[in-house]
Parts: structure tokens; sequence; C-alpha cells
């Protein structure tokens, strides 16, 4: 296996490539209206990706944003994908998975003020004995709203497969709105499936320990938003990433 | 949850509906069916003059007739539905949407036409009444047949009527809950039951009564192209209790046929009610039924259903929980066979604080078999502390069958606990192997494995309704090997 190889995708990427028996870390940072809207990605037989995606551009107006990942057999992939910014957004990912392909998907959203996000992931499972695991966490701030739909089909190819997705919930204010749906089609029957999908707040009880120890409201909303963004990040190989979305998620809860 | 009522003994023989001790009775609900020369004085498709026949055969208020009207121009107006499988192959011309077997109601089962009698007997109904129930109402095409209601409960001020006769005997009450549940509005199959409705039952359980025997309707369609649409309005006042069951079967003809009943229930506060239903309806019939519950303060709402038969189904029970700490619990199987779509699920909107729902669903796909589990949670601004459990299971028994799972997961309010779990898998070969080390053979474990699966389902119903159940599944499991 190669070395580590660190690719920025570039507004004037028309599409990424990554070559057979490759490490490649993926930057997809969407930080400006000129950025990639649609924007196909293969990735080679067992080579080894993090494939990072970042929303957050400055302006309030809407984008659309559609990602096609073909990951061919035998690859491993661990995807992250983080969704700010001001605006409105609607964002497809389609996932096709090969034989043997193990992909480990995280999310982490949180629209704020008047943000509108939504967000259709698709994770289609094409040959047999793939494995993907979809963990997605929302926090939703304000009167902002989020719509998060998560499907995976596995298709009759698809035996000895195992897919999961977890999707959970956290409306901040009450004023937020959260639209959760976690879709499983199944035509294979030799698989194991499942999804879960879950709202999480604070307890009254933790709350008022918190609040005890001299913790504001505000202040404990920022504890418990660091500690998800602390095990958000943990796998991102790439420190300069890394300290970017912490760096972003600072400036958001600021 | 109301638990199994051990008073209530059901004879071991005693059967509910398809009376299927055997494979050749199990078929030879959807597959015998009697003359219907009442057929020659029926025409296929819908239009205002229908609808005015309807209304003016059962001299019926002049406010029906407007409402029958006012869906017949929604029905008109409006697309299929979205939410649900795909109905475009359903020629909604080809069916009769009105016919009348019987001449009027009879009181005993003696004054029963001896064809129909016949069926119902082979269902096990009158039987039924005798041993166990409460209550009996059975439904022949367009018109209830024969309806009773032991004389205790009749004392008490209960009400278990035809529906047609309730319209005449408690208009008041009638028109203060008719389709208020469901309006016409709501799809348009809601619509054009408003347009077409005929039967049903009307039960009203006065303040603090509690009947422990359940109530039983049966609705059977036997003609070929048929369509029904029975109406169920269900007024359970405050603090009271009852559990009602509705069978339902009709035979094959390899034509579509179509049911689009509907069902209205009112919980008022601190009341308790429990709706069971076991469809079995043959497989060319279309099952496109709307089932929705109002539940008022601290009232108590259950839904137990088992779907096997039909080509399609399209089964939604919806509680809209309006009072604070209304409850509801949603427990569903559904088997889905050769060239059928069971599309099913539950739909509970929390509209107060406090309120609960708890959602179990099973569905097993097997010979090219599809199941969908379609469902909706949705929690108000309004419904503080809201909370909502969902566990949904899935067997699929072949490389041929199909599983999907839809649940639309809506919060808008921060306090709102809510869980979600949904499995999919096949049967356990480790299981199947130590089944049949025990002497059974492939087909008896596989049975087995599928009733246990369904087990916490099964085990709300009666005792006699949950062998039912089970046999039904032994039944729709023959051949699975191989």
């Amino acid at each position: 296996m190669k070395q580590l190889v660190k690719k920025n995708i570039k507004a004037s990427d028309k599409k990424i490539i990554v070559a057979d028996k490759t490490r490649v870390f993926i930057l997809d940072y969407v930080d400006r209206l000129s950025a990639v809207s649609t924007l196909p990605i293969f990735i080679g037989r067992e080579s080894q990706v993090q494939y990072v995606f970042i929303l957050d551009h400055n302006l309030s107006s809407s984008l659309k944003i559609n990602r096609e990942i073909h990951i061919a057999d035998r690859a491993k992939v661990d995807s992250y994908q983080v969704y700010f910014g001001r605006g409105d957004y609607q964002v497809n990912i389609n996932n096709h998975l090969g034989k043997n392909v193990i992909l480990n998907s995280q999310g982490l959203f949180w629209p704020k003020k008047q943000q509108i996000l939504q967000v259709q992931d698709n994770d289609i499972f094409t040959a047999r004995s793939a494995v993907g695991k979809f963990k997605v966490i929302g926090l939703v701030d304000d009167s902002a709203s989020a719509q998060y739909y998560a499907n995976v089909t596995l298709k009759p190819e698809a035996q000895l497969s195992e897919a999961r997705i977890d999707l959970s919930l956290h409306l901040l204010s009450s004023t937020a709105r959260g639209r959760l749906l976690p879709g499983l089609k199944i035509a294979a029957n030799d698989v194991k499936a499942g999804h879960s999908a879950s709202t999480f707040h604070l307890a009254p009880e933790d709350l008022f320990y918190l609040q005890t120890r001299g913790l504001s409201p505000a202040k404990i909303k920022v504890l418990v938003i660091n500690s998800i963004a602390g095990q958000f990040v943990s796998g991102i190989k790439d420190e300069t990433t890394k300290n970017l979305i912490l760096k972003l998620i600072k400036k958001r809860s600021d | 949850m109301i638990k199994r009522n051990n008073k209530i003994k059901f004879s071991s023989r005693l059967s509910l509906k398809s009376t299927p001790k055997s494979s050749n009775s199990h078929d030879s609900m959807w597959n015998s069916y009697n003359k219907s020369d009442y057929m020659a004085k029926t025409r296929v498709g819908l239009d205002e003059k229908l609808v005015r026949f309807i209304s003016s055969e059962k001299k019926e208020p002049a406010w029906m007739l407007q409402h029958r009207l006012a869906s017949l121009k929604e029905y008109l107006a409006m697309p299929l539905p979205t939410w649900g499988p795909d109905l475009t192959k359903l020629n909604l011309d080809k069916i009769t949407y009105y016919a009348r077997a019987a001449d009027k109601q009879a009181e005993s089962w003696a004054d029963v036409p001896a064809d129909i009698k016949s069926t119902f007997n082979k269902l096990g109904i009158p039987r039924a009444e005798q041993e166990v129930l409460a209550g009996v109402g059975a439904q022949y095409e367009s018109t209830v047949i024969y309806h009773s209601l032991k004389d205790k409960f009749k004392e008490q001020g209960v009400i278990f009527e035809d529906m047609d006769v309730a319209l005449h005997e408690h208009e008041d009450l009638l028109k203060s809950y008719f389709m208020k549940a469901v309006p016409a509005t709501l799809h348009k199959f809601a619509a054009l039951h408003g347009a077409v409705w005929s039967g049903g039952t009307f039960l009203y359980i006065p303040r603090g009564v509690i009947i422990e025997q359940p109530l039983q309707a049966y609705f059977r369609m036997n003609a070929k192209g048929m369509g029904q649409f029975e109406h169920t309005l269900i007024i359970i006042e405050e603090e009271a209790q009852a559990h009602y069951i509705e069978g339902c079967s009709a035979p094959r003809y390899g034509v579509d046929s179509l049911h689009a009943g509907c069902v209205e229930i009112f919980v008022k506060p601190r009341a308790r009610f429990r709706y069971s239903s076991v469809e079995s309806w043959s497989k060319d019939a279309y099952n496109l039924n709307t089932k929705r519950a109002l539940v008022e303060k601290e009232a108590h709402m259950e839904w137990v259903g088992g779907n096997f038969g039909s080509n399609v189904t399209m089964l939604y029970p919806c509680s809209v929980l309006l009072g604070e700490s209304a409850t509801a619990d949603h427990l569903g199987v559904a088997f889905a066979n050769q060239g059928q779509i069971q599309d099913t699920g539950a739909k509970v909107i929390h509209l107060a604080p406090h309120t609960s729902s708890n959602i179990i669903m099973k569905s097993i796909s097997k010979g090219g078999g599809q199941a969908i589990y379609r469902g909706l949670v949705d929690i108000s601004p309004q419904a503080e502390y809201a909370i909502s459990n969902i566990k949904c299971d899935a067997l699929i028994l072949d490389d041929r069958s199909q599983s999907d799972t839809i649940p639309t997961i809506n919060i808008k309010n921060q306090t709102a606990v809510l869980a979600h779990e949904a499995t999919a898998g096949k049967l356990n070969a480790e299981d199947i192997f130590y089944l049949r080390s025990r002497g059974l053979s492939e087909e008896q474990a596989s049975a087995m494995i599928v009733n246990g699966f369904i087990e916490p389902i099964t085990k709300e119903l009666p005792l006699e309704y949950s062998v039912e159940m089970n046999r039904m599944v032994e039944l729709e499991m023959e051949n699975s090997v191989g």
C-alpha cells in the first residue's frame, strides 16, 4: 500500500478518481458559492480513503450539492460529513458499494437561526459482503429546521452484506424542528440490516447538577456540543482538517 | 396495555373466521362463494346517480346525502394518494360500489338467508356469539345482515348497531361524530368512502361501563368485482372500557375487488379501548382501509392487527393523542406471500403534553412478496415531554422477497424522547438445525420460528384468536421449503 496522499477538491474539479490500492485523504470543503455542486468520485479497488465533506459557506443564500460516490471492490472508506454554514442547503449524497467494501460514514449537522437543511443520503449495496455503517448526529438550534433522510438499499446481489443506520437528533431550542427518515429497502434475504432513530437531551437531573456546579445553560450547551464534536473528529487522520472542524464548531458556539 | 382477560374463555374448537383446520378449509375461505343473483340489479362504476340511489334506498336524512355528494366531489378531484403503494393498476371503473344481498336485517340467525348463514357458519360466527362474545355484527356485501347485543349490555346503555339503523335511531350522535376523525378530505379513498359507505358498526359505550367480553363484527365480500365500504364508528365515553374485534374475508375470482372501509374511534377522558382486526381478504382484493382514533386526556387506545390476505394492502391505523397524558399502543403483523404487497404501519400524532406511544410491528415476506412498514410519528410543539418507542422487525424468508422500512419521524418539541429501532434478517440456520434435531421437519421448524417471531402481537389477542393467527402463519408457510 502506498503512502497517504492528500487531495483538496477544487472548484475546477469535474470528477475525482482514486486509483486502485492507494491511500488517499480527500477534503471536500464547500465554503463558497463557486464550489463544485455536482461531483462524481470513483474510489478504486482495495484503496483506503478518508473523505471529509464540510459545508460551511458564509452567505445566507441557498445551495444544492450532489456527490455520487462509487466505491469499488474491497475498498475501505471512512466518510465524514459536516453541515454548518448560514444558508439553506439541499444535499444529495449517493454511495454505491461494491463487493467486500467497508464504509464507515459519520454525519454532523447543526443548522442555526432560520436555516433549512435537507439531506438525502442514499447508500446502495450492489454486490456481496459489503459492510456499511452510518451514524448521524444532528443539533438544531434557534428556529432552524433539518430534514435528514438516510436510505439504505440492499439489492438482490448484495447477499451477506451488513448495513446499519443510527440517526440521533438534539433540538437545542423550543422553536427548532427536525425530521428523520431512516429507510431500509431490502431485496436480499441473507443480510443483516438495522436502523435506529432517536432524540437525546440532558435529563433534568443532569441539567440541575451542572447548574449547581456553577454552569449556565449556555455553557452547558457548549459542553454538550464540544463533547459531540470531540468524538466526531477523533477518527480523522489529517490534523489540519480535524482542527478546522473544531475551529468551525467553536466559532459556531460563540 | 390491557392484559388478556383470563375470565374470557374460548372453546378450543371454536374458530374465529376462517376455520382453517386444514389447508383445504383455509382455501375454502377464498375459493368458495355463494351465487350472487342480487348482482343482476347492480352495475359497475360510480357517479352521482348511484350515490343518490344509495342514500335514497337507505332513506337517509338530507345532511347525509349532502355529505355523500360533497365527498364524491372531493373523490373525483383528488389524485391517488402518494403515501403508500402504487395503486395505478387498480381499475376503479370496474368495481361494483353497492349491492344489497338481503332485503332486511335479521334479528336471529334463523332469519338469515340459508346460503349467507352457511358462509358465516363456516366462519364460526354464530357459535362464537353464543360462547364468548358480548355482541356480533355480520355484514355481507354492502349491508349488514345480522346484528345483536346481549341484553345485559343493552340495559347498561350500550349501543351496538348496524350503521344504517343507527343513522335513523341515533341520528344526533352520528351527526356529531360521523367522519369527524377521518374527514373525506384526508385522501382519495376516504373521499370515496364518504360517497358510497354502506353498512358497518356503530358502538357506543356509556360513561363508566366496562365490557370484559369482546364485541365482534365480521365483513364478507362474496360477489365478483365487489367493493365494500363499511363504516365503523365507535364512541367510548369517559372511564369506559371495551374490546372490539373485526374480521374480514372475500373469495378469489381473479378480478380485482376493493375494500375501502373506515374506522373512527373516539376515546374520551380516562377511557380504555382495544381494537383488534385480523384481515384475510382474498389475494385479488385491494385493501385500502383508513382507521383513526382520537384519544383524549389520560385515555388509552390499543390497535392490534394481523394482515394476511389481499393483493395490495394499504393500512396505517392512526392515533391522534389530543389530551394530556393520552397513550396509544400499536401492535401489528403482516405476512406478504407470492404476489402480495403488504404496505402497513402506524401513525401517531402527539398533540398534548406527556403523551406516549408504543409501536411494535412485525413483517414476514416470502415467495416474492413485499412487506413494507410505513410509519409516521409526529411530535407537535405543544407535546411537551412526549415519549414514543417504535420497534419494527422483518423476516425475509427467501431471495425473491422484499422488505422495506420507511419510518418518518417529525420532532417539533425539544423535550421529546423518541427511540426507533428496526431490524431485518432471515431465519437463523442454527435455530432450524436445533428444531430439526428434535424431530421437526424444516417446514414445521420454520413455521414454529415465525410464530415465535410474531408472539409479541399474538399474545395480546384472546387465546382463540392467537391460535387462529398462528394457524394462518403455518398455512402461509406451507411449501416454504425447497
